[in-house]
C-alpha cells in the first residue's frame, strides 16, 4: 500500500510539474506589445515568430518593421523604415512577468556602428492599452 | 458758350442740385463697401524676380504665419520667468486658430534614451521646482536650439506662435496685444509681439486712427483758413461742399471697383482739401472782384470769371492730375492706386468747383457782397511784394541764391537713401518697432531671407554633402551684417555626437535626412522647414541685421558667388521678405525716375498747347526742375528716406507747383495787354498775382500741415516736404519766370473779341 502510494505521489509530483512548465514559458513570451518607458508614447508589438513592429501611440507617422530573435537573456532585432535600416542588439532581464529591463549592446544605422545608451532601459508589457 | 452754359446751370440749378445729391448718396453707399487691404507683400509687383523666388519658396517649404513674442524681464529668477512663459504659452494655445506655441518649455532636443537608441525630450523638464542652476545648465548645453527662446543675459524670452492661415488673423492678434498690454501693466515686465505678417495689423490700426484724426483737423484747418481768406460763410461752403463731393465720388468709384483702402490711398481726402479749394479761391475772388463793377449781376460776374479762369483752371487741375497720374506707370499697386484716384479726385474737384460753384452764389444778392478794403495784412503784403520785385527786376543779388542751392543740392541728393523695410512706416514707438529693436539687439537682427540650395543630381542625403553645406552656412555667418543662419545642421550635429562623438556621420545624416523615419511628426515638421520632401533641396534661413547700410542683396550676390564657384553641382534660389524689401527700394526708385518723367513731358506739353508757345513752356518748366532738385535734396537733408509713401513728395509738389507758374504767365499776358513796359507788366503781376498765389500756397501748405500729426513717419514726412515744397514752388515760379521774361521777352497773344 506504501508502494501504491509512492508511486502515485510521484506521478502527481511529475504531472503537476509537468504541466507547470509549459505554462511559464508562455507567461516569459514577448509576443504581445510592449510600452518603453524611455520613449513617449512608442509601443513594440512582437508577433508571430519573428516579426517586430514600432508604432507610436501619439505620433501616427512614426514607425517601423522588422524582424527579431532573442534567447532567455539577449534579443536581436532588424527594423526597416524606407530605404533606413536599423539593426540593434540588447539584453534583457525580466522583472516580473509583465516588465523587462533592457540595455542596447550593439546599434546599427545602415551598418555604421553607432554609440548605444549606457542605462537600462524599463518595458511593460501594455497590450489593449 | 460760357455765357449759356452759366445760364442753364442757373436756370436748372434745383434739378442739377437734387441730382448731385442722389449720386453723392450713391457715392456715400459705395464707400461703406470698400475694404482696408494694407498687406505690404500685395504692394509688391507680382511679376518681379524676387516676388516669383518668394511664391516659389512658399510653394516648396513650410511658410507658416508666426508671430514673436517676446518677453523683457527686469528681475525674477530664470525659473521665475520661465514659469511665467509656460502660463503665456497655455493660454495663447488655446486661442482658436493657434496651431502650435513653441519656446523653451516645450523645446524638444534629441537624447541619447530609448528603444531606438535616440528620443526627444524638452529642454527643460516639465517639473517646475527643478532650480535655476539646472535650467541655466539645460539651456546653455543645447545653445543652437534655445539661441531663438532666451537671450544671453537671460532678461529676454521669447515664443513663437503659429497661426493657421485660414484663422481669423486680427482676432489673435488682437487677443494678442490685449494679453501684451495686460501683462505690462504688471511691474518689472515688459512684452512684445512682432511678425513680418502682423505690420498690416498695425498698419490698419494707426491707419483708423490717423484717419479719424486727420481728416476733421483737416477740414477745420480749411474751414477757418477759407473764412480768412473769403470772410462769407457761403462762399466757405461753396469750396468745401465740391471739395467733399469730388472726395465721395472718388471713394464711390474705388468701392464700385472693388479697389482696396490701403495706407497711401488714406492721404487722399487731407491732399484734395487743400488741392480742391485752391480752384475755388480763384474763382470765388475774381467773381468777387467782377461784382464790384457797378450794373453787375450774378449771371454777369459768373460769365466774367468763367471766361477769364476756366481754362487756367482746367489746365492746372490737368497738370495736378498728369503729375498724380504718372504713378499710374509705377509697378507698385499702392502707388498706382493712389496715383490713378487722387488724379480723379483732383479733375472731378474742377468739375465740381466749375458746377457747384455758380449754384451757391446764385443764392446770393451781389449787393451783399463786401466791396474790398486794404487791411494791414495786405498793406504788409504789398511791401514785400515791393521788395520782391525789387530784388528780382532790380538788384542782382539773386545770383548769390543759386551756388547755395547748387550746395545743397549736392549734399542733399548724397544724403538720400531709399526705404525698404515696410515696418519703417510705422511709429517708433509701435510694438513692432520697439519688438523689432528688441530681436535685432537680442536675437541678431529682424531681417528674414531664406537660401535654398537645390542639388542638380541626386539628394542631399550624404555626410559630405552636410559638410559642404556646413563649410557653406559659416561663410553665409561670416557675413557682414548676417546675424544668424538657421538650418538642420545644429540637428544633424547633435544627433551625429549623440551617435558618434564626431560633428558628422553618415548615420546621422541618414537618420535626420530619411523621408519618414523613426524621427515622428515633431522632428518631421521641424525637418520639413529644412529640407524638401524629396530630398533634392535644402533651406538656410538667414536672419540679418536691420541696418540701412547693410544690403541684403550684396549678401545674396556673394551667396550666388560662392555657390557658382564652390558648389557648382548645386543651384541656389535666395528668396524672402528681407530680399523682397530690397528689390521693392530698386522698384521704388524706378518708380521714382518714370513717375518724373511721366510728369514734366505732359505738363511741358500741356501748357505749350494751352499758351501756344514753347518759351513759356520751357520759363514753367524751369522753375520746376530746379525745385525737383531742391525736394531731393530735401530728402538727403531732413533724413527722410525714399519709400511708397514719400516717393509721391516729388509729383506732388510738381503737380501743384506748376499751377503757380500758369496763374502767373497768365496773369503776365493779362498785364501785358495793358501796359506795353515790360517791366511795369512784371511788377503789376507779382503785386496781383502774387497775394492769390501766397494764399493758395498758405492753403495747400496748411492743408498738408495737418500730416505733421500722423502716426506714420513717412507721412509726416510727406507734410512736411510738401508744406516746404509749396512756397518753394511759389517762390521759384514767380522769380524765375519773372527773371526769364525781364531778360527774354514773352510773347503776348491778341485779346479775343468777346461777345456782347
Amino acid at each position: 500500500m506504501k508502494q501504491i502510494a509512492l508511486v502515485f505521489l510521484c506521478c502527481c509530483t511529475v504531472l503537476v510539474f509537468a504541466e507547470k512548465k509549459p505554462v511559464k514559458k508562455t507567461a516569459r513570451s514577448l509576443n504581445g506589445t510592449w510600452c518603453t518607458g524611455e520613449d513617449d508614447g512608442m509601443l513594440l508589438t512582437f508577433s508571430g515568430k519573428d516579426t517586430l513592429t514600432v508604432t507610436s501611440s501619439s505620433d501616427e507617422s512614426m514607425g517601423g518593421s522588422g524582424r527579431y530573435t532573442n534567447t532567455d537573456s539577449t534579443f536581436s532585432a532588424t527594423l526597416h523604415n524606407g530605404d533606413l535600416v536599423l539593426a540593434m542588439q540588447y539584453r534583457y532581464r525580466w522583472k516580473g512577468n509583465d516588465t523587462i529591463e533592457a540595455k542596447a549592446t550593439m546599434f546599427t544605422i545602415d551598418s555604421e556602428a553607432v554609440d548605444v545608451p549606457e542605462e537600462w532601459m524599463s518595458m511593460e508589457r501594455c497590450d489593449g492599452k | 458758350m460760357t455765357y449759356r452754359s452759366i445760364r442753364f446751370l442757373l436756370r436748372y440749378r434745383w434739378p442739377i442740385l437734387s441730382l448731385i445729391l442722389l449720386s453723392l448718396i450713391a457715392g456715400g453707399y459705395l464707400i461703406t463697401t470698400i475694404k482696408v487691404d494694407n498687406d505690404t507683400f500685395k504692394a509688391v509687383p507680382p511679376d518681379i524676380k524676387p516676388r516669383v523666388d518668394y511664391e516659389r519658396l512658399k510653394k516648396e517649404f513650410p511658410a507658416p504665419f508666426n508671430i514673436l513674442f517676446l518677453a523683457q524681464f527686469e528681475h525674477g529668477t530664470l525659473t521665475e520667468k520661465i514659469d511665467s512663459l509656460r502660463s503665456w504659452r497655455q493660454q495663447f494655445g488655446a486661442q482658436p486658430g493657434v496651431t502650435s506655441v513653441t519656446d523653451l518649455t516645450s523645446l524638444q532636443v534629441p537624447v541619447k534614451k530609448g528603444f531606438l537608441g535616440l528620443s526627444g525630450a524638452p529642454v527643460i523638464p516639465p517639473d517646475s521646482s527643478i532650480d535655476v542652476e539646472k535650467v541655466r545648465s539645460l539651456v546653455k548645453a543645447n545653445p543652437e536650439f534655445c539661441r531663438l527662446f532666451i537671450s544671453d543675459d537671460e532678461k529676454t524670452l521669447g515664443m513663437i506662435i503659429a497661426i493657421d492661415w485660414k484663422a481669423d488673423r486680427t482676432a489673435i492678434l488682437d487677443m494678442m496685444t490685449t494679453k501684451v498690454h495686460t501683462i505690462n501693466t504688471a511691474p518689472g515686465i515688459k512684452t512684445y509681439i512682432t511678425s513680418d505678417a502682423a505690420v498690416s495689423y498695425f498698419i490698419d490700426k494707426a491707419m483708423h486712427h490717423d484717419f479719424r484724426l486727420l481728416l476733421p483737423i483737416c477740414f477745420a484747418l480749411i474751414f477757418l483758413l477759407l473764412y480768412r481768406v473769403f470772410r462769407n460763410m457761403l462762399h466757405v461752403l461753396a469750396s468745401l461742399c465740391a471739395v467733399t463731393a469730388a472726395l465721395i465720388w472718388t471713394f464711390g468709384i474705388m468701392g464700385f471697383l472693388g479697389v482696396p483702402f490701403t495706407i497711401v490711398t488714406s492721404i487722399i481726402p487731407v491732399i484734395i482739401f487743400p488741392i480742391g479749394v485752391a480752384d475755388a479761391i480763384h474763382l470765388i475772388r475774381t467773381f468777387k472782384t467782377a461784382a464790384e463793377i457797378k450794373g453787375a449781376t450774378t449771371q454777369s460776374a459768373l460769365t466774367t470769371t468763367y471766361r477769364e479762369l476756366l481754362k487756367p483752371c482746367l489746365l492746372t487741375s490737368l497738370t495736378t492730375s498728369a503729375g498724380f497720374a504718372s504713378f499710374v506707370l509705377s509697378s507698385i499697386s499702392w502707388n498706382k492706386t493712389f496715383g490713378l484716384f487722387t488724379a480723379i479726385a483732383v479733375l472731378l474737384c474742377y468739375v465740381f468747383n466749375i458746377v457747384l460753384l455758380p449754384l451757391f452764389l446764385s443764392f446770393e444778392k451781389i449787393s451783399s457782397i463786401s466791396t474790398a478794403v486794404e487791411t494791414t495784412e495786405e498793406k504788409l503784403l504789398d511791401r514785400f511784394w515791393d521788395g520782391f520785385i525789387h530784388l528780382t527786376l532790380v538788384s542782382k543779388k539773386w545770383i548769390f541764391i543759386l551756388p547755395v542751392l547748387a550746395v545743397l543740392f549736392v549734399i542733399g541728393v548724397r544724403a538720400t537713401r531709399v526705404e525698404n523695410n515696410f515696418m519703417m512706416m510705422l511709429p517708433p514707438g509701435n510694438e513692432l518697432r520697439k519688438s523689432d529693436t528688441f530681436m535685432a539687439k537680442h536675437f541678431g537682427g529682424t531681417r528674414f531671407f531664406s537660401v535654398v540650395l537645390e542639388k542638380k543630381d541626386g539628394t542631399i542625403t550624404s555626410e559630405d554633402d552636410w559638410k559642404r553645406i556646413d563649410t557653406f552656412t559659416n561663410f553665409i555667418s561670416r557675413q557682414e551684417g548676417v546675424g544668424n543662419v538657421a538650418s538642420l545642421l545644429p540637428l544633424i550635429n547633435r544627433v551625429s555626437e549623440l551617435l558618434t562623438k564626431n560633428r558628422f556621420s553618415a548615420a546621422a545624416v541618414k537618420l535626420v535626412t530619411a523621408p519618414g523615419g523613426f524621427s515622428g511628426k515633431s522632428y518631421g515638421k521641424f525637418i520639413a522647414n529644412f529640407l524638401s520632401e524629396d530630398r533634392h533641396r535644402t533651406r538656410l534661413q538667414v536672419i540679418s541685421r536691420n541696418e540701412s547700410e547693410i544690403l541684403t542683396l550684396t549678401i545674396a550676390d556673394s551667396i550666388e558667388g560662392y555657390v557658382a564657384r564652390r558648389l557648382p553641382d548645386y543651384t541656389v534660389l535666395v528668396s524672402g521678405p528681407a530680399i523682397l524689401g530690397e528689390a521693392m527700394g530698386v522698384i521704388l526708385m524706378k518708380t521714382l525716375v518714370t513717375s518724373l518723367i511721366a510728369t514734366v513731358i505732359p505738363v511741358f506739353f500741356c501748357i505749350v498747347v494751352f499758351f501756344r508757345s514753347l518759351r513759356i513752356g520751357i520759363y514753367c518748366s524751369i522753375p520746376i526742375l530746379l525745385l525737383m532738385g531742391f525736394v531731393y535734396a530735401m530728402l538727403g537733408l531732413f533724413g527722410v528716406s525714399i519709400n511708397m509713401i514719400t516717393v509721391v513728395i516729388m509729383n506732388t509738389c510738381i503737380g501743384i507747383g506748376i499751377d503757380y507758374a500758369i496763374h502767373f504767365v497768365s496773369g503776365y499776358q493779362h498785364a501785358a495787354r495793358i501796359t506795353a513796359n515790360r517791366f511795369d507788366a512784371l511788377a503789376a503781376t507779382i503785386r496781383l498775382k502774387g497775394t492769390p498765389i501766397l494764399f493758395n500756397t498758405l492753403v495747400v501748405g496748411v492743408g498738408f500741415c495737418v500730416l505733421f500729426v500722423s502716426s506714420f513717419p513717412p507721412i509726416r514726412d510727406f507734410g512736411l516736404l510738401v508744406f516746404i515744397s509749396m512756397f518753394v514752388a511759389a517762390g521759384f515760379c514767380i522769380f524765375i519766370i519773372s527773371l526769364a521774361i525781364s531778360r527774354f521777352g514773352l510773347p503776348v497773344p491778341k485779346p479775343r473779341k468777346v461777345p456782347s
